[in-house]
């Protein structure tokens, strides 16, 4: 696992740097600490990370200008802050948890495992996906979202309208940070239950899901079952 | 030499602005043995423009002149034409007992008998005679100021039906002077004039109304502003108002009361003298008001000025009669003000253009009918004055007002920043968090910490409510924080402070938001960790430099004015109002922050 910590006080960013090594351990690849976002872009252009640990303060700068640039991001963002009064507007901008200073280690621990187990959650929804559109960051509503189709290490978000965006987490990443009205019904796509207007069983054990717009999506096998008793 | 010139230039000035329109009074011409006659207005009191009252039907032959004494020059029939035609305003003074005489006629279709004479104007004694009749008399007419018994300034007689026929009737004054001298002056001054009885009455009423109502609007303002400079609010300008009107109102009666009611001669020098100084009295008010509102105090000094120009003119010029001089003394004071009021405006005071319309108001109405001025005409030429006036005290009061309520909001938003800076979640937190971590690696360390953070919050708490602390307090704080900061960034900040008084007085919390301005807007450098208050002593008070360490990040709000600039402004403005300066910039090896207090006495500098 790759970690990224971006925070300017020596003290606290060694804090965080020893509990990260304890939770973990041998599973860590490396880890680098940043004290200026700059530094820290610079540090995310060289390699790609895992897991982003980000002060929202850095050197008196407002971090939630910083914010959507990082949630945009391959990785997920865990935001260490004192500034909890922005806590939601952090969840409703993807990041995966918001660890309030003063933390324990128990409270890091929780935040990372939501990276690092499989179907770990954000405790609040997204309400923006961010994506990347010609070199500046674009928020679309998650409400616009019909599904999503995963494309190797990115994502390809089919909108209501039609429209199609490219967002760079993969498809886990961004069901981690998806509301539970989006269900995984295949290996690469996500959609909005509401959104599915029938499910056709074919021959040879192939399952269809019929969006309301008349899109056919593949449904996986091992989750039809599942996908039909949600849609009761 | 100088004296003479001077005098001279008095005169010269009170002729130049005062006499000239009277020299061309009309002069009695012609055949001695042919009477000239002039319309009846013409006689009465000409410049009190109320011919509109004063029906052209009845004329006034010249006045002419007999020294000596006869009892049959009382007769009509007396042949005068040999006697020397005068003016009425150039009657001999001390020349003895002498004669006039002069003929009422009525004229035209509607005749208008008189029925009513007034004589008078500040002849001392007379015996006047209608007709051959002795109708009036005012003391006792003499050779001598001994033997000369004066009467009353005037003395109005009602002829009898049977006198006041229509056609012509003569008319004899025996009279002597001696009493008539007004100080300095060459002549003394007739008023006779006859009228029908009804516009008389008319007449009374109209030169009485006016200047009654002068009187009581005067006093009224004058009492209301003084209550309210008594129980509201004591300031000079209000003081001065109210003198101003409540002088006005006692020049309009001292000008009035004499033509309404007869009085001693004897007492005519004294209503002259109170007429001269009060006209100098309200005019240096006025002066006074509009300087005291329009300028710092030491203008007032200015006011010496126009006062000693007056005072001057009126000891000067006073040969000259109350009549040139009255003009030649407002004139003086609307001059004075207008350039005392225009300097005001081209320097954009407060209120300054409502004062000069109001003055050039009553200059403009003055200057209609200057004789007037202050009779009839004062409540009406003098109102736009005092409505200027009144209405840029008006503006001061209200934007005074204004102000205070600011002031106030001001004080209680800044104890809010400043209770908000002991409580910034911001800082608790992460200062928490590297507790947490200090206690784990360095446990006496975090003691200190904790003690710093205690400091710091005894600190704040004691502060809040406080405008100005000691800057040894200040430095106590500021310390306790860097203590702190120490802590959390590894690195050992430090204050060094040099040349300062520790009992001087600042802001509260002014130095530890240029501290947390530091490192909101500075990236720490490990070589450089020392913050560095100087204080400078300056001409009119003291200059603080504070340097803040640290390599300079690109931030626009640092010097637009972020939330912590805008405090500290805040805090000095409330403390120091005008007197303080505050500069900053960078400069080799950090911030620097300039800070000018003006004032001596709160200088924060060693002597």
């Amino acid at each position: 696992m790759r970690v990224l910590i971006v925070e300017d006080e020596t003290v606290v960013a060694r804090r965080i740097e020893q509990f990260c090594r304890r939770i973990i351990g041998n599973r860590l690849e490396w880890l680098r600490v940043s004290e200026t976002f700059d530094a820290a872009q610079a540090a995310l252009a060289e390699s790609p990370v895992d897991v982003l640990l980000l002060d929202l303060n850095l050197g008196g700068r407002d971090g939630m200008a910083l914010l959507d640039s990082n949630v945009a991001g391959s990785f997920h963002t865990i935001i260490v802050s004192a500034n909890t009064e922005h806590a939601l507007v952090a969840f409703e901008h993807g990041v995966i948890d918001f660890v309030a200073k003063p933390f324990t280690e128990q409270r890091l621990e929780e935040a990372l495992r939501r990276v690092t187990e499989p179907g770990g959650r954000s405790p609040h929804a997204a309400r923006f996906l961010a994506v990347r559109k010609q070199g500046r960051i674009e928020l679309v509503p998650i409400d616009d979202v019909l599904f999503v189709k995963g494309a190797d290490d990115c994502s390809e978000l089919v909108l209501v309208s039609g429209r199609h965006e490219l967002h760079d987490k993969s498809l886990e990443r961004l069901q981690a940070l998806l509301p539970p009205v989006f269900e995984r019904i295949h290996k690469s796509y996500l959609v909005r239950l509401s959104a599915v207007k029938a499910l056709h069983a074919h021959e040879g054990s192939r399952y269809e899901a019929e969006l309301k717009n008349g899109i056919l999506l593949p449904v996986g096998r091992t989750r039809y079952k599942e996908i039909r008793d949600a849609l009761r | 030499m100088r004296y003479s010139c001077l005098h001279s230039l008095f005169l010269g000035l009170a002729f130049c602005a005062s006499i000239c329109p009277s020299i061309g009074a009309e002069q009695a011409a012609g055949d001695p043995t042919e009477y000239t006659w002039k319309p009846m207005a013409d006689w009465y009191r000409p410049d009190l423009r109320i011919t509109k009252l004063t029906a052209r039907t009845v004329e006034h032959s010249e006045l002419r002149l007999e020294s000596g004494d006869d009892p049959r020059w009382s007769s009509p029939d007396w042949d005068d034409s040999d006697w020397v035609v005068i003016e009425r305003n150039r009657v001999p003074l001390n020349e003895g007992v002498f004669w006039l005489r002069l003929r009422v006629r009525t004229t035209g279709p509607d005749e208008q008998v008189p029925s009513l004479i007034n004589i008078g104007g500040g002849i001392s004694a007379w015996d006047c005679y209608w007709d051959g009749v002795l109708i009036s008399s005012s003391g006792t007419p003499g050779n001598s100021r001994q033997t000369e018994i004066g009467g009353m300034s005037s003395a109005r007689v009602e002829l009898s039906p049977e006198m006041a026929e229509a056609g012509q009737h003569v008319v004899a004054i025996r009279l002597s002077t001696f009493r008539s001298a007004r100080a300095g002056a060459r002549f003394a001054q007739l008023s006779f004039y006859t009228l029908p009885l009804e516009k008389f009455r008319a007449l009374d009423m109209k030169l009485n109304l006016l200047p009654a109502m002068g009187v009581g609007a005067m006093l009224t303002i004058g009492v209301a502003v003084f209550l309210m400079w008594l129980l509201a609010d004591r300031r000079l300008i209000l003081a001065l108002l109210a003198a101003l009107c409540l002088g006005s109102a006692l020049l309009i009666t001292v000008v009035t009361v004499p033509i309404m009611w007869a009085y001693p001669v004897s007492w005519m020098p004294f209503q002259i003298v109170a007429r001269i100084s009060l006209i100098v009295i309200v005019s240096s008010l006025l002066l006074a008001a509009a300087v005291v509102h329009l300028y710092p105090s030491w203008w007032r000094s200015l006011l010496v000025v126009p006062l000693i120009v007056q005072t001057a003119i009126a000891s000067y010029c006073l040969p000259l009669g109350i009549n040139v001089l009255s003009p030649v003394l407002w004139r003086v004071a609307f001059i004075s003000a207008l350039l005392f009021v225009g300097w005001a405006v081209w320097r954009r005071r407060e209120g300054s253009r409502l004062i000069l319309v109001g003055i050039v108001a009553t200059c403009g109405l003055f200057e209609w009918d200057p004789k007037h001025f202050e009779h009839s005409n004062f409540v009406f030429a003098f109102l736009p004055t005092l409505v200027g006036l009144i209405s840029a005290i008006g503006l001061r009061l209200r934007s005074e007002r204004l102000h205070a309520r600011d002031t106030k909001l001001m004080a209680a938003r800044l104890e809010i920043e400043l209770l908000k800076k002991s409580l910034q979640p911001h800082f608790l937190m992460n200062t928490l968090t590297a507790l947490s971590q200090v206690i784990e690696e360095k446990p006496a360390a975090a003691v200190r910490l904790i003690d710093d953070l205690a400091v710091g919050f005894r600190s704040l708490a004691r502060f809040s409510g406080e405008k100005q602390v000691s800057i040894g307090e200040e430095l106590a704080l500021c310390r306790a924080h860097l203590g702190v900061m120490s802590a959390r960034t590894d690195l050992n900040w430090s204050l060094e402070a040099e040349g300062i008084d520790a009992s001087a007085s600042v802001p509260p919390a002014l130095f530890l938001t240029l501290i947390e301005n530091g490192f909101s807007h500075q990236r720490p450098r490990k070589d450089a960790t020392t913050f560095t208050l100087r204080a400078e002593r300056t001409s009119d008070g003291v200059r603080y430099i504070f340097l803040s360490p640290g390599t300079i990040t690109e931030d626009t709000a640092r010097v637009s004015g972020g939330t912590g600039l805008r405090y500290v402004c805040a805090r000095l403005e409330e403390s120091f109002h005008d007197a303080w300066k505050l500069t900053q910039g960078a400069v080799a090896g950090g911030w620097e922050t300039v800070i000018e207090l003006r004032e001596a006495a709160r200088s924060g500098a060693r002597t």
